[in-house]
Order: structure tokens, then sequence, then C-alpha cells
């Protein structure tokens, strides 16, 4: 059984699409939605600095094969999450990785959760 | 001397006592019908915008794996939706972005503010899913699309930017 994350940890999800943020760096729902598999991939970044989180984004980068860019963060607590009736389970190594799970299979749904939580996202565009 | 037409300027009012009811009325149709046309010619700068958006997309996302998290690409078809989509927009719509979704779809989104937005998307089976909030208001669903942009949208897009009916 996957070990659930902190209530209240902070998550990043790293951006790698450059559409996925406006203008000023707010993620877009898209930025959330599940891949194939239904779960999102975040990374636990309770307690890291601005800066270390930054290096904790290259690093993503780096260790991906497709040679991706990163665009940008977004910051968002674990309690916004469950809120939604979603959970987020660590899945490492890599270290801090986790993926947020539980996602429904209806569109529309998946698409006001993905929404719910961009809008409370702190984002940021490197 | 050369005049232009400077598209951004408000059209004049002209206004003289000596009018006849007459011929005020045929130049209020005449100022009707260069609104109309104003506005056609901005609903077309808009939709090739948009249009020359999907072309980018379709360049960058129409292999497996676009985004390294293994999505779809983004279909023939999911462009082509994309397009009906855009072509459906009925004057006064506001600007939407355009994104790439893991879904292999192009989603259309609009935003106001914190918390104030609209996300939508074609799906390859002609029905448009979208999810909606405001303040503490949200929702979600999905409408059959049939060439038309879907009232529903229009009456949410209005609520959103508070402005008169899109359609």
């Amino acid at each position: 059984m996957p070990e659930e994350v902190g209530n209240s940890e902070l998550l990043a999800r790293f951006v790698f699409q450059r559409r996925h943020l406006y203008q000023d760096g707010q993620p877009k729902p898209a930025a959330f939605l599940p891949n194939s598999n239904n779960e999102t991939s975040v990374s636990r970044v309770d307690s890291l600095s601005d800066q270390e989180i930054y290096i904790e984004g290259k690093e993503c980068e780096r260790r991906r094969t497709d040679n991706p860019t990163l665009y940008g963060r977004a910051l968002v607590g674990n309690e916004v999450v469950l809120d939604l009736n979603l959970r987020t389970v660590k899945d490492e190594p890599p270290p801090r990785h986790a993926n947020i799970v539980g996602w429904p299979l209806e569109q529309s749904e998946k698409k006001l959760i993905a929404l719910g939580i961009a809008e409370e996202a702190n984002g940021l565009k490197y | 001397m050369i005049r232009t037409l400077d598209l951004d300027s408000p059209i004049p009012e002209y206004r003289t006592p000596a009018v006849s009811e007459e011929s005020r009325s045929i130049m209020d149709q005449l100022r009707d019908a260069i609104d109309s046309s104003l506005s056609t010619i901005f609903l077309g700068k808009i939709k090739m915008s948009l249009f020359s958006e999907v072309s980018e997309i379709e360049e960058e996302c129409s292999i497996n794996n676009w985004d390294g998290a293994g999505s779809e690409p983004i279909s023939p078809i999911a462009i082509t939706m994309a397009e009906l989509l855009i072509y459906s927009f009925p004057q006064g719509i506001p600007l939407p972005e355009l994104t790439p979704a893991t879904d292999g779809e192009i989603h259309f989104d609009w935003r106001v503010g914190h918390k104030q937005a609209l996300t939508a998307s074609l799906s390859n089976n002609g029905f448009l899913s979208f999810a909606f909030i405001k303040g503490g208001r949200r929702f979600h669903g999905s409408e059959p699309f049939e060439g038309t942009f879907p009232e529903r949208l229009s009456d949410l897009l209005n609520e959103l930017y508070a402005l008169k009916r899109v359609a």
C-alpha cells in the first residue's frame, strides 16, 4: 500500500509545457490534469526555499529523456487535493516524488477538479 | 488630403438640427451597418489569431509523448474539433487561451481572476465538456456540439465577464 503524503505538505507541479501557464505565471487547469495512468506527478517540497524548489525542478528536467524545458512551477498544499477528494501518495525513487491519484474518469469532472487545484495554486514562471 | 479609417476609434456622431426623421433613420441604419461590419472584422481577426495558434499547437504536439509525460498526441481530429469550435464563436466573445492537454484535446481557457474561470474542450465524440468556477459556485458538464456555439457556454461566459449576452 503506497504511503500517503501528509495533509498539509506542500506539493510542486513542475511545468514543462509553456502553454500550461498564463502570462502572469498562474497555472491553467491542464497543468494538473492526470496522465494516461490517471496520475498527476508532483514533488514534495515542504520546507524547501524557492531556490531549492527551482533546483528540484531542474533536477526533474535533467532526469527526463525527452529533453524538455522547465517553464515554471505551481505550488499547492496537499489539503487542497484532499478537499477535492483526491489523494497524494509517495512514489520514490526519485526522492520527493509523489502522485496525485483518485481522479474520476468523467472528462468534465476531471476538468473541474484540475481547475479547482489550479485556482488554489501559487504559480511562477521561470 | 489622404484620409484613413482608424478601426479603433469610435464612430463619430453626425447630428445637425436640420435633418428630417427619415434622414436620421437612414443615418442610424448606416451606423448600425458600420458597427456590424467592424464587429465582423474584429471577430475575423480573433478567429484568424486562434487558427494560427491551433496550427502552432498541431506542430508542437502531434507526436506521442509531446510533453514527456506519456501524453496522447494532439490528433488531426482534435485539431479539426478546435477549429470547428472557433468557427462557431459568436460576436463579442472574449478571447480564450488555447492549451494542449494530456487527454489529446485542445482546451479553451477563459480566466478573469482568482476563482473566476471557465475551461472547455470539444471531444472527438462531438461533445463539449466544460468546468466553471466563479467564487463558491462551481460546476461541470457536457453539451452536444452541433455547429453553433452552445448557449449554455455563452451564458457562463456572460456571467464570468458580466457582459450583456454574447450570442
